[in-house]
């Protein structure tokens, strides 16, 4: 059977890719690397580690893509491997229970911004926290799980998760102070 | 327009924007490892096969040897006790010494398949070795 070139529809390439055509594998490879090393490069500080965990996860999202129901979103299903691939991959490195509790304390995380923040300074503010309050500010904040699910996905405490998160705020608002981004004053 | 914000939201909000090209070499270190992937499912299967088959053909096999066993047993249970004719010797004329000698290695021979069919073999059936005219044969 001679692989197709196009593929009209979403549902129609990964088909493609559950056969294994490596047409289709390269489209859907050209189709979200970018916004798959997006999603790695708010967890792995280093651009390299960043792009490595980005293979590993289309690796994985490619020679197990037969366990894709169908019924849930395709992407968000893709950025769960990725998410999950870079946590590995943070594991090996870091120890999450290294870090220090805390308890309330309440800090004002607001600024005066513009509404708008560039992708640049989004990396750079995150790039500046440490492992460990940037793994945590990322799950609760952008993927939107709750510190019960953090503490089991890291082996952490909930107090710990809950106190990674208030000093990520804090050490983000300590950053565009200091650095007076564009947009951000 | 400037306003006061949370960080998170902030961030949460423009977090879309996160999109960076990888390098050339990420296709072709994924490429070479989907086609090692390929390769171990090929090799996988292959193997499979190769074992499948294996099984099939011992069991052939075994299958074979086991019906012919069973089909040699029941002919010779078939044939019975009297299946083997006694070597009459006696029948055969003028005979010399050295041909005496050869059927009574016959003889044996005779005498030994019959005890392997039928264990209960009866000494009392079988005929006596005497050789007609053996003193005329061997005068000649």
């Amino acid at each position: 059977m001679i692989p197709k070139t196009t593929y009209v529809n979403e549902k129609e390439l990964i088909r493609a890719c559950q056969r294994q055509e490596r047409k289709a594998q390269k489209l859907l490879f050209d189709r979200y690397s970018a916004k798959m090393l997006g999603i790695c490069r708010r967890y792995v500080k280093r651009q390299e580690d960043a792009e490595d965990v980005m293979i590993e996860g289309m690796y994985k999202i490619m020679t197990k893509i037969n366990q894709y129901s169908g019924s849930g979103s395709f992407e968000g299903w893709m950025r769960r491997i990725m998410v999950n691939e870079a946590l590995m991959f943070l594991r090996k490195a870091h120890n999450f229970k290294v870090s220090v509790e805390i308890s309330n304390i309440q800090i004002h995380s607001k600024v005066t911004v513009e509404d708008d923040l560039a992708a640049e300074d989004i990396i750079k503010l995150l790039e500046k926290l440490p492992t460990g309050y940037r793994t945590v500010f990322n799950l609760y904040v952008i993927e939107g799980y709750k510190h019960r699910e953090i503490a089991e996905i890291l082996d952490i405490s909930i107090n710990t998760s809950k106190s990674q998160l208030i000093l990520a705020k804090k050490r983000l608002q300590a950053l565009v102070e200091q650095n007076r981004m564009p947009g951000v004053g | 327009m400037k306003s006061k914000k949370d960080i998170s939201d902030l961030i949460k909000a423009n977090v879309y924007k996160l999109e960076e090209r990888p390098s050339k070499k990420a296709w072709e270190q994924l490429e070479s490892r989907l086609d090692q992937h390929a390769r171990r499912r090929s090799f996988s299967f292959r193997q499979i096969i190769s074992i499948a088959a294996s099984i099939v053909g011992i069991a052939g096999i075994t299958a074979l040897i086991t019906l012919s066993f069973q089909r040699g047993e029941n002919d010779i249970a078939a044939e019975g006790v009297n299946a083997v004719e006694p070597f009459l010797i006696e029948a055969v004329e003028n005979i010399n010494e050295e041909e005496k000698g050869f059927y009574k290695v016959v003889e044996f021979q005779k005498k030994y398949q019959d005890r392997l069919s039928n264990p209960d073999f009866q000494e009392g059936k079988r005929k006596k070795i005497t050789v007609a005219n053996s003193s005329s044969a061997t005068a000649n």
